[in-house]
């Protein structure tokens, strides 16, 4: 069978580790505002801002790191843009987040047309490039895949591991994830639900534009319309898949990613000659509905997910 | 077929939708569209199926305990919801088009919940609230034609406007006091 021989090769696995990066930022992000009881819709623009904020700071001639920060910043400006109208002002969070989604897409576009009206093919940055970890990346198969990514991917990965601490075992998790189970417990413990969803929501943006960025600074090296292309929307879906646990999210991430990475090898082989591609594309999609299905029924969701909180009222 | 840019074979004339006026591309999808609204008005306020509509989305608790099937209205619902919006791209094919494209929607779905918003939720409302949104729409192309302002103005507008009328819904139902 090819496809058994396919999982077996190091490419195919270094290609969706690459796939999954973006996703984890992302669904780390949305990971974390959903624990602070906010939907945050607005990732899908909030990734195409960052996606072109930090390759736009890199063309005009800040380092790559420079770069990440400035995709961070505008990510935190949209959540904070975001998060003004869904918690003190308790709007529709579903509202909102497509209208933020809207806004960071096109506005993005706007600035994009503006920032270089005459051009036909997008100029190209010097990227992030692979980082061989010595010793490790020796290890057969698991060393290419895991051990020979790009600074960025290295980082989503700590990032999973710096989350879960930080949610589970300090006092600021406790307090974003009471945010989001039980407000009034919060409030009556003296802290401000306001400003925990706030700034949860200002953190998750930010992580969700490092993950639009890594796509245009990692994986690719220059800027495209629709070149998040529905990642925002897969993020949401793999937060429910890791039922709002960081490290199943990422499980869910690479799953998700492994998929990806095998449909377009299985378009080569011979099965791709009888079956149209389409169908191919279809495929990661179909198989995280279905293990949305599976995996949705022990989810354990934020009790306070998009109920705004008004201090005082009962 | 195909010539780069995937495209079914043209639908048969006897099923393209008639235009309005001669001479000008406006077809009777838009007559269909205004149809529409106007049966979903009269099913959400003159129908049991609306109130029972209206029940779950104001309070589902209340609904249940009233007795309303609320999954088999949700369901009721969405069907209904999904009907329509295949209405939408049946008629920018059968009136517009005349065949089928990849690039049909560019992003109509996504303007439809602005609409929504924009008519405050009100069927009839949405007649007068898509106008302005086609209208912000084709003032854009036009404006990107004699001045080339990028037509993605268009849609920060939109986003704006959708953003400051859920703000706006929320001002009037609430007042600000200071604590």
């Amino acid at each position: 069978m090819e496809i058994i021989d396919i999982l077996f090769t190091a490419s195919f696995w270094a290609a969706a580790i690459r796939i999954a990066s973006p996703l984890i930022f992302a669904t780390l992000g949305e990971l974390i505002c959903e624990r602070a009881g906010v939907l945050n819709l607005g990732i899908e623009g909030i990734m195409v801002a960052g996606a072109f904020a930090g390759w736009m700071a890199v063309y005009s001639g800040t380092g790559l790191w420079t770069g990440v920060c400035v995709a961070m910043l505008v990510g935190m400006l949209f959540g904070l843009l975001h998060s003004t109208l869904t918690v003190p002002f308790g709007l529709s969070q579903h509202v909102v987040g497509l209208g933020v989604t809207l806004l960071a897409t096109s506005s993005t576009y706007y600035a994009y047309r503006l920032a270089l009206p005459e051009v036909t093919s997008p100029p190209k940055i010097e990227a992030f490039q692979p980082y061989e970890i010595p010793i490790l990346s020796d290890i057969p198969l698991l060393g290419p895949a895991l051990f020979s990514q790009t600074p960025l991917t290295y980082l989503a990965f700590v990032l999973v591991a710096v989350v879960s601490v930080v949610l589970y075992r300090t006092p600021l998790g406790l307090a974003v994830r009471a945010a989001g189970e039980n407000p009034a417990a919060v409030a009556a413990q003296g802290l401000s639900v306001t400003a925990i969803r706030m700034g949860a929501v200002m953190v998750g943006s930010g992580l969700m534009a490092v993950g639009g960025a890594f796509l245009t600074m990692s994986a690719f090296d220059s800027f495209f319309f629709e070149m998040v292309n529905g990642r925002g929307w897969i993020c949401i879906a793999l937060v429910v898949f890791g039922s709002w646990r960081p490290g199943k999210a990422l499980l869910g991430a690479v799953l998700f990613a492994a998929f990806d990475a095998l449909q377009i090898r299985v378009q080569q082989t011979s099965l791709g000659t009888h079956i149209p591609y389409q169908i191919f594309l279809m495929m990661p999609y179909i198989l995280s509905i279905f293990a949305l299905i599976l995996m949705s029924r022990r989810a354990e969701v934020p009790a306070a997910l998009m109920v705004p909180f008004n201090k005082g009222e009962r | 077929m195909g010539m780069g840019w995937p495209k079914s074979a043209r639908i048969i004339p006897e099923a393209k939708l008639p235009r309005i006026v001669d001479g000008l591309r406006l077809h009777w999808g838009f007559g269909l569209a205004i149809f529409s609204a106007i049966c979903i008005w009269i099913i959400q306020t003159r129908s049991t199926l609306g109130y029972e509509m209206r029940a779950v989305g104001l309070n589902k608790d209340a609904a249940t305990f009233a007795g309303i099937p609320v999954n088999l209205v949700i369901v009721k619902t969405a069907l209904l919801s999904g009907g329509l919006a295949a209405l939408a791209g049946f008629s920018e094919v059968a009136g517009l088009k005349g065949s089928l494209t990849l690039d049909l929607s560019p992003g109509f779905g996504y303007t439809g919940i602005i609409v929504a918003m924009l008519a405050l939720l009100n069927p009839l409302g949405v007649i007068v609230a898509a106008l302005f949104v086609a209208g912000i729409f084709v003032g854009a192309d036009s404006m990107s034609r004699a001045a080339d302002v990028p037509t993605y103005l268009a849609d920060i507008m939109l986003a704006t406007a959708l953003l400051l009328m859920v703000l706006a819904i929320m001002l009037t139902r609430f007042r600000v006091v200071r604590d």
